[in-house]
């Protein structure tokens, strides 16, 4: 098992290397000036050249690289062009909203998604499995901002049940989790309708082994066969998805974080792509790079758990 | 001075009589808008949102008030030596700043020298030359040539980049100064407490305060308590966020919601003129547009109507000239007219055929082989908006325009390269001095249109030098003349402020170039 932790550790290295030099290279290449925008404007070539010279811009491409990277082991992610805040702050300060949201919304959506595959597989081919299905198909087709502003609609504006949108205070105080709630269960939505079809599929053929028949026959209770022997296996593919969706919710965060204003870090992130501020866009996405990567090790360590053959091959 | 100006001023303060209540003291009142500030150091960020919270926060020597002449602030008086080179101003010597320490010249000089130095957006100070402190409570500006810009650019005006911050804080912080809340210390009317970064920020009546802006009625501290500035992006959700009273105030309303919130109960929206500046542009170093009369003829298709009702939801004023006509160095409306084009597809037709684009196959017209297809290059919403009417309009007349939506850090790339053959352009405008943007100084941005002509740079040069104010005037109406008669752009319709409150607010007043501004004689029951 520890090899596998040290193994899946060293591997992480040039994932996120890798991710330094794209990062670098596409927010290089794409058109936009962020000495322009800095400028304002009004702002004549002259400025934008002077303020290019400033912030180390007209260096040869390499040189940029190189400083970046030194300034990174040093634990120095650098300022904004635009703020002049440590972008370190900057992140520490939106990251737990972020972080917060998604796990919210990855634990709704396996719960739910789980309990919901789970019956249909179980009572397939019954209504129950009928309408648990189409109500997944719902789930995965309607975008986000649409299930974000129908929510808001519907239980903000119409039964004042929550908070339009915002955050106030912390997770110990009763008062934060309904500014939760709505945004939840929008970015947990679509992840729901996945786990459920997924959950439902890999039980499917999951029952249909041999082995499951073998406990059937062995004459074990029916919730023993279904929950102990087919469930048990069924969930690796499912274990592999939701470490993915959890990736996929932190960056995908970002139409909720908008429709509910919160300070999240997706926000912060596409605001600093647009207005091309270098320094933030390198270490916000090499952060959730190491977060991803991070998530998906934890998810090989889940796999040891649920298959033995990982954990002793 | 401008009429039209004067008689603005008095219909502003005569509504500010008419509901004359007798304010409540205490409360808060939460305002939104679809940005957060940045960085808080004045000078630092162009951001509007850094605007409108240094508005609060800071205050300059001078300010510029809604007749558009300069009220004292932190400067009780200021005078020009008769060669126009020095510019002295006396300060108050009761103003202290929100940590309680007085204001001096030293204070002054500090940020100066700094925004002439380090900022970006030191153009702003070209004409400044050095700033001297005469004793604590004088400072002598010295000017590198004689204008009557450099008051404008000094003056607490939209840009408020000339609100003194405290220059012990500024040292103790360095870097930091503007960005951690315990940083920031200036003499306005409210002070800074809390600031959670997209969130909120959250500031707090100075109660020392007593040197407010003489145009509004209270000078003194604030009514309120707090006052909270909050980011809500999404428009929809800001309108929701005042249909709950979870806010109180959205100085940005959407457009589609406008009409529907201003019907609800509890909710006025209201609507002023704004100096904005909308604009098409023709890239002039493209042959096409090199010939008047294709400009022209272009002007001539489109139904600014349709734009009004169209684009803007019928939240804008049709432009009489190039330069809002409530500033200064705007030609006189009906004497602007006839240099105007007015909807006239006939006319447009007529004067392509005479610039030899004859109509074509598919009904598009032609040139030497050369098929009429410009490009537009836009990058907001309202923007694509006003496009898609353009386009329709000018395919009447046999015009395939193409529309090129792209972020606005590649539309600049664009600007700069001068990769466009048409563009739209927006902007706010205190001063007619944005007649700059037509200059050769001003290539390759922010003169989008790549426009150069030697009487308009005859003219901007006399504009920034003239110590005549009647002189200035008339180079700025002369400039509007040439580019509105020459069609080197098409000036659009003129967006408003709009802004969405619950009705227990009172006192919210706005300006056509500031907005809301300084916020002093705001309450809430």
């Amino acid at each position: 098992m520890l090899q596998l932790i040290s193994q899946r550790v060293l591997m992480a290295i040039p994932v996120l290397l890798g991710v330094t030099i794209l990062v670098f290279l596409m927010i290089h290449f794409i058109p936009g000036d962020p000495a322009r925008i800095i400028a304002g404007h009004e702002a004549s070539e002259e400025q934008v050249q002077a303020i290019r010279t400033e912030l180390g811009l007209n260096d040869p491409l390499h040189e940029q690289y190189f400083r970046y990277m030194t300034g990174i082991f040093k634990g120095d992610l650098g300022r904004s062009l635009h703020s002049r805040r440590p972008v370190i702050e900057d992140i520490r300060e939106r990251f737990p909203i972020t972080i917060q949201l998604a796990t919210l919304a990855v634990i709704v959506a396996s719960v739910t998604g789980i309990v919901v595959g789970v019956v249909s597989a179980v009572r397939r081919y019954t209504w129950v499995d009928h309408v648990s299905m189409l109500g997944a198909l719902v789930g995965i087709s309607m975008p986000v901002f649409l299930i974000g502003f129908l929510l808001m609609w519907l239980f903000a504006l119409e039964l004042q049940l929550f908070p339009s949108g915002g955050v106030r205070g912390t997770p110990l105080e009763a008062s934060w989790w309904r500014y939760m709630v709505l945004p939840v269960i929008t970015l947990a939505w679509t992840s729901t309708g996945l786990i459920a079809r997924l959950t439902r599929s890999s039980m499917l053929e999951s029952i249909g082994q041999d082995y499951v028949r073998t406990a059937w026959a062995k004459g074990l209770a029916p919730n023993k066969v279904n929950y102990k022997h087919a469930l048990r296996n069924s969930l690796i593919p499912v274990t592999t998805f939701v470490g993915l969706e959890f990736g996929f919710l932190l960056g995908g965060a970002v139409v909720t974080e908008t429709i509910f204003s919160l300070p999240g870090l997706g926000r912060f992130v596409v605001h600093s792509i647009q207005s091309r501020d270098y320094p933030v866009i390198q270490a916000s996405i090499l952060f959730m790079a190491v977060v991803f990567v991070f998530i998906n090790l934890l998810v090989d360590i889940l796999y040891g758990f649920l298959d033995p053959r990982i954990r002793y091959s | 001075m401008n009429i039209k100006r004067v008689i603005l001023a008095l219909l502003l303060l005569a509504s500010m009589f008419a509901f004359a209540q007798e304010p409540k003291t205490g409360g808060t009142v939460i305002v939104a808008t679809d940005r957060i500030p940045t960085n808080l150091h004045p000078g630092r960020s162009t951001a509007l949102p850094d605007l409108a919270l240094n508005m609060l926060i800071y205050d300059g020597l001078i300010i510029t008030g809604p007749d558009g002449s300069f009220h004292p602030m932190l400067a009780h008086s200021w005078e020009g030596s008769d060669d126009g080179l020095t510019w002295t101003f006396h300060l108050r010597d009761d103003v202290t700043f929100h940590s309680g320490n007085p204001l001096t010249a030293y204070d002054v000089k500090t940020h100066f020298d700094m925004w002439q130095n380090d900022f970006p957006t030191r153009a702003k100070l070209a004409s400044l030359d050095s700033t001297e402190i005469v004793d604590d409570h004088t400072v002598r500006f010295h000017l590198k040539t004689p204008n009557l810009v450099f008051l404008s650019m000094i003056s607490q005006t939209e840009w408020g980049y000339g609100g003194i911050p405290e220059a012990a804080a500024v040292a103790e912080w360095g870097d930091d100064y503007g960005i951690v809340p315990a940083s920031i210390s200036g003499t306005g009317p409210f002070r800074m407490v809390e600031w959670t970064r997209d969130q909120q920020a959250v500031l707090e009546r100075n109660p020392d305060y007593a040197w407010g802006a003489p145009f509004y009625e209270n000078t003194g501290p604030v009514h309120v308590d707090r006052l909270i500035y909050r980011s809500i992006p999404e428009g929809a959700a800001r309108s929701a966020a005042l249909e709950l009273g979870e806010i109180h105030v959205d100085i940005a309303v959407n457009l589609q919601d406008a009409e529907r919130i201003a019907s609800l109960p509890g909710i006025n929206v209201l609507r002023q003129s704004r100096t904005s500046i909308n604009q098409i542009v023709f890239n002039h170093d493209k042959e096409m547009f090199q010939d008047e009369r294709v400009r022209r003829a272009i002007t001539h298709a489109i139904n600014q109507q349709d734009l009004v009702d169209g684009a803007w939801y019928g939240y804008a004023e049709l432009a009489t000239g190039m330069w809002h006509n409530s500033i200064d160095g705007a030609t006189p409306d009906d004497e602007i007219a006839p240099f105007m084009a007015d909807y006239d597809p006939e006319r447009a037709a007529e004067l392509l055929d005479e610039a030899g684009w004859t109509v074509g196959s598919g009904g598009i017209r032609e040139k030497d082989g050369q098929r009429m297809a410009p490009t537009m290059w836009v990058y907001t919403d309202i923007s694509e908006r006003v496009a898609v009417i353009v386009q329709a309009y000018l395919r009447q007349v046999g015009i395939d325009l193409s529309i090129r939506r792209v972020e606005q850090a590649a539309w600049n790339d664009t600007m700069a390269a001068g990769g466009h053959d048409m563009a739209y352009v927006d902007g706010s405008h205190t001063t007619a001095d944005i007649s700059y943007w037509y200059t050769e100084a001003a290539l390759p941005t922010p003169n989008r249109t790549k426009w150069v002509d030697p009487r308009t740079e005859e003219l901007y040069a006399l504009s920034q030098t003239t110590t005549d104010p009647a002189e200035r005037t008339r180079a700025f109406q002369e400039i509007e003349q040439i580019l509105v008669g020459e069609s080197v752009m098409i000036p659009l319709p003129h967006h408003q402020w709009l802004v969405g409150s619950r009705d227990n607010v009172h006192g919210l007043t706005f300006d056509a170039v500031h907005g809301l501004f300084k916020f002093q004689d705001i309450w809430v029951d």
